[in-house]
């Protein structure tokens, strides 16, 4: 039997257990929009935290974070342990979020701004980022898929075979049973990839002669990947902020993790989601940077960084059917993350835009039936993007660069949000210029590779969104009745929950 | 200083330590006991600070 045959039955088989779960939860799913896009905000913490990790860690960390840490060194974990400890944010947020989606019953993060700043507008708008900028980390995902498979296989099963499978698969999980499906096959998803990229971790480790060996032959081998900036120039420190500084507000800035924030069934089950995220993301981020230190050791002098995970996969030292479990683990993180972004700008597309701005009359049936018509819409978007980027090369066109990228055009809400909990000034003409006059410089540095001063987009993005934010809030009428009464609730329920 | 202005102090410490001590202190290490250990024990310590927080919450009432 071929290698082919042998990637085929394990994606076979891996499809048959996601579909059989996702039609278990399809069993306990009831009816309505917040059902389908929240599972009725009763999700428990051990499910929420491995739904929460699948979703953030994606085809990026064994392909793209260990590529990255093979083209730069140790500046990739630095720039990984930023967004980390950026989730220490969560202390504030994640109640906030949590507090407000109960109390007011949103659906969609934008319907919050919407609510908070009593416009449409604002939420139409940051909608409108994250149709345009999920399109770019959605693709991300299923290019690594398409590399996966094509690198283990050896070309023998092609590229675009890969992104294919991928793509449909994501499509059904997140039109089961909505959020339900997502989150059991998403917690599913997270066990396979973090006990699959630990194992095969060690199997490396240990073929290099343990820990130690390991360390003292990446010392030797490549010790100017261990600092920063590296001898060969990586990682100069505009670099690392220009990807870090995206991603450091990730937890806010990426609705489809931000939605997340609304489904604990309990303070409970919030506390564990957030003590389980954080342990899973700790191991699993030292796990794939060491795994692209192994690569530097064992398949030294790719042209595609992006390759070094499967062209390490398909090395003897790795038994084969170790190999495509593993392969399988890297699929089920890359599958767990775009199906949650399907769900996620689906419940944007059916609330903040058709509902917000086109027919504020629609029926809960009508919307979930327009939503159910998105999903695919958006994933066949994602699709022509990824075959395109997979065509093209340059730091640019890698998984990490490319994800941190579409993160620098969501940031730009990010004032937005502060603003919505923070400040009782913030108006929506601040939110809604300053959204949109900083998306367009992320866009217009994005496309043309422009990068004044050596800043990268979503520096120059914020630079100039920020004081706008400010500037126009201060010089227009802010909603004061809602900013008080939304406020004012949550602090009186924060200080009840010892919240900060 | 509020709680929550010290929070938010200590994470903002917490980023000048990220860019201050990787590019102006251990630039010449190139070992795995230079930016490799800081950064892995610098999360440490943020994961640790969040469960210290968060720990202390307790149920609301609807």
């Amino acid at each position: 039997m071929s290698l082919a045959f042998w990637t085929w039955l394990a994606i076979a088989i891996y499809i048959v257990a996601g579909l059989a779960i996702a039609l278990m939860a399809r069993r306990q799913t009831g009816a309505g929009i917040s059902e389908f896009f929240l599972a009725s905000r009763s999700v428990g913490g051990f499910v929420s935290a491995l739904s929460y990790s699948a979703t953030t860690y994606s085809a990026f960390m064994m392909i793209g974070l260990a590529g990255l840490t093979y083209f730069s060194g140790v500046g990739a974990l630095g720039f990984e342990l930023t967004y980390l400890t950026g989730m220490f944010m969560a202390v504030f947020f994640l109640p906030r979020f949590w507090l407000a989606g109960r109390k007011y019953g949103y659906i969609s993060p934008m319907e919050l701004l919407s609510d908070r700043y009593q416009s449409k507008g604002v939420g139409a708008t940051v909608a409108i980022l994250a149709l345009v900028f999920l399109v770019p980390y959605g693709a991300v995902q299923l290019m690594g898929v398409g590399y996966l498979v094509g690198g283990m296989s050896q070309g023998a099963v092609p590229v675009i075979g890969g992104i294919v499978v991928a793509t449909l698969c994501a499509i059904a999980w997140s039109n089961i049973a909505g959020l339900r499906s997502v989150a059991w096959t998403d917690a599913f998803q997270a066990l396979l990839m973090l006990v699959t990229s630990a194992v095969v971790l060690g199997v490396v480790v240990s073929a290099l002669g343990g820990l130690g060996a390991f360390i003292g032959k990446i010392e030797a081998a490549a010790p100017g990947l261990l600092t920063v900036p590296t001898a060969k120039g990586a990682w100069s420190l505009n670099m690392f902020i220009g990807l870090a500084l995206p991603w450091f507000f990730f937890l806010i800035s990426n609705p489809q993790v931000s939605q997340r924030m609304f489904i604990p069934g309990s303070v409970a089950a919030m506390k564990q989601m957030l003590g389980g995220f954080l342990v899973f993301g700790f191991i699993y981020t030292l796990i794939s940077v060491l795994w692209g230190f192994g690569a530097i050791l064992l398949v030294p002098g790719l042209e595609n960084s992006d390759l070094a995970t499967p062209t390490l996969l398909a090395l003897p030292i790795i038994p084969t059917a170790l190999a495509i479990v593993v392969m399988i683990g890297i699929m089920a993180a890359a599958i767990s993350t775009i199906d949650s972004i399907l769900l996620t700008l689906s419940s944007v597309w059916v609330r903040d835009i058709h509902k917000g701005l086109i027919n504020p009359r629609v029926s809960e049936l009508a919307e979930l039936y327009i939503g159910k018509l998105v999903i695919p819409v958006m994933a066949l978007v994602a699709f022509v993007f990824a075959w395109w980027a997979a065509g093209q090369s340059g730091l640019a066109f890698m998984i990490a660069p490319l994800s941190s990228a579409a993160s620098a055009g969501l940031l730009m809400a990010v004032p937005t949000i502060f603003g919505a909990f923070f400040w009782k000034r913030a108006t929506a003409a601040g939110a809604i210029v300053s959204c949109i006059v900083g998306a367009v410089v992320v866009l217009v540095l994005q496309v043309t590779g422009w990068k004044p001063l050596g800043w990268w987009p979503g520096c120059w993005g914020i630079v100039v969104c920020l004081p706008l934010f400010i500037g126009v809030s201060l010089a227009t009428k802010p909603p004061a009745a809602k900013a008080e009464e939304f406020i004012g609730y949550l602090s009186s329920k924060l200080k009840e929950g010892n919240f900060i | 200083m509020s709680r929550f202005g010290r929070l938010w102090a200590w994470l903002g410490l917490l980023l000048v330590l990220d860019v201050a001590l990787p590019w102006f202190v251990l630039t010449r290490v190139e070992q795995m006991r230079g930016a490799f250990l800081f950064w892995t024990l610098w999360a440490a310590v943020a994961v640790a600070t969040a469960f210290a927080v968060f720990l202390r919450w307790r149920e609301v009432t609807r």
